[in-house]
């Protein structure tokens, strides 16, 4: 099977850039976020929900964190869901990380893979395919 | 009315960069300008040869070496009436001002926060994303 996180259990190993933010709900450390200004929240399938940062800490709604453009995440697998080397990531309807997918948010790709096949490593910077208007 | 820039000679400030590169300017610059290349490293601006690449994170003149940025969280001015929003797609104007994003200008990063009082706002910048566009055919 593709890759796909099993369980959100995510650990930011560094990140760009940081920013502070305020969160208008609860995140998980490494979520995707999206604006809902003048706040942050999880970034999800409303199509409102861009994502642009991930999400430094865990944090609660109207808590400040530290969130990064771009950012290095372990996320969790299975063997059925092992990820791949270079293989790039899509933000999935639930804001867990899944293989590239059709009408899915590309935000980032596989740098590494758990000796075990239990865990990978992704960079992550999903404002990249936001921004894409040139100047004419 | 959509974000603005109020721009002011000097007048932003740098958060946060990812790690620096030593460029020559072939023009004057201020710190937070986005550069593009033409002959020189210069402020990007109109001409369809100043694409944005990086982000000066010094003033500097014609012949100095200052350090830029591929990455910079940068700070500027507003007004009430051209306050940002959060989560707002910047473009870079044609004077080489940040605005909200617009067609026929090169969206360049997007906003993070703004002030308690709407007259800032503070921007992830990262101009090269959109000209770097082409995948292996």
């Amino acid at each position: 099977m593709a890759f796909a996180e099993t369980v959100v259990d995510r650990e930011v190993l560094s990140g760009t850039c940081p920013v502070r933010v305020k969160l208008a709900e609860r995140v998980y450390a490494g979520a995707c976020l999206a604006a809902s200004s003048p706040n942050w929240i999880l970034s999800a399938h409303a199509s409102g929900e861009t994502p642009l940062l991930v999400a430094g800490t865990a944090g609660e709604v109207n808590d400040y964190i530290k969130a990064y453009p771009l950012a290095a995440i372990k996320v969790t697998t299975t063997l059925a869901n092992v990820a791949t080397l270079g293989e790039l990531v899509s933000l999935d309807d639930d804001g867990t990380f899944v293989a590239d997918t059709a009408n899915y948010p590309d935000v980032g790709f596989v740098t590494e893979v758990g000796s075990d096949s239990l865990s990978a490593e992704l960079v992550v910077c999903p404002m990249i395919q936001q921004l894409d208007t040139a100047r004419t | 009315m959509a974000f603005a820039e109020t721009r002011t000679a000097g007048g932003r400030e740098i958060l946060e960069t990812s790690e620096p590169v030593l460029i020559l300017l072939a023009e004057l610059v201020f710190s937070g300008d986005c550069l593009g290349y033409s002959s020189g490293w210069i402020r990007s601006a109109a001409a369809t040869g100043e694409h944005p690449l990086l982000v000066a994170l010094d003033d500097g003149a014609i012949g100095d070496y200052i350090k830029a940025s591929q990455m910079a969280v940068v700070k500027v001015t507003t007004t009430a009436t051209n306050v940002a929003g959060v989560g707002d797609i910047v473009a870079l104007s044609d004077t080489g001002d940040y605005q909200v994003a617009s067609a026929g200008l090169p969206d360049v990063g997007f906003v993070a926060s703004i002030g308690d009082d709407d007259l800032s706002a503070t921007m992830v910048i990262c101009p090269q994303v959109q000209q770097l566009t082409s995948v292996r055919a």
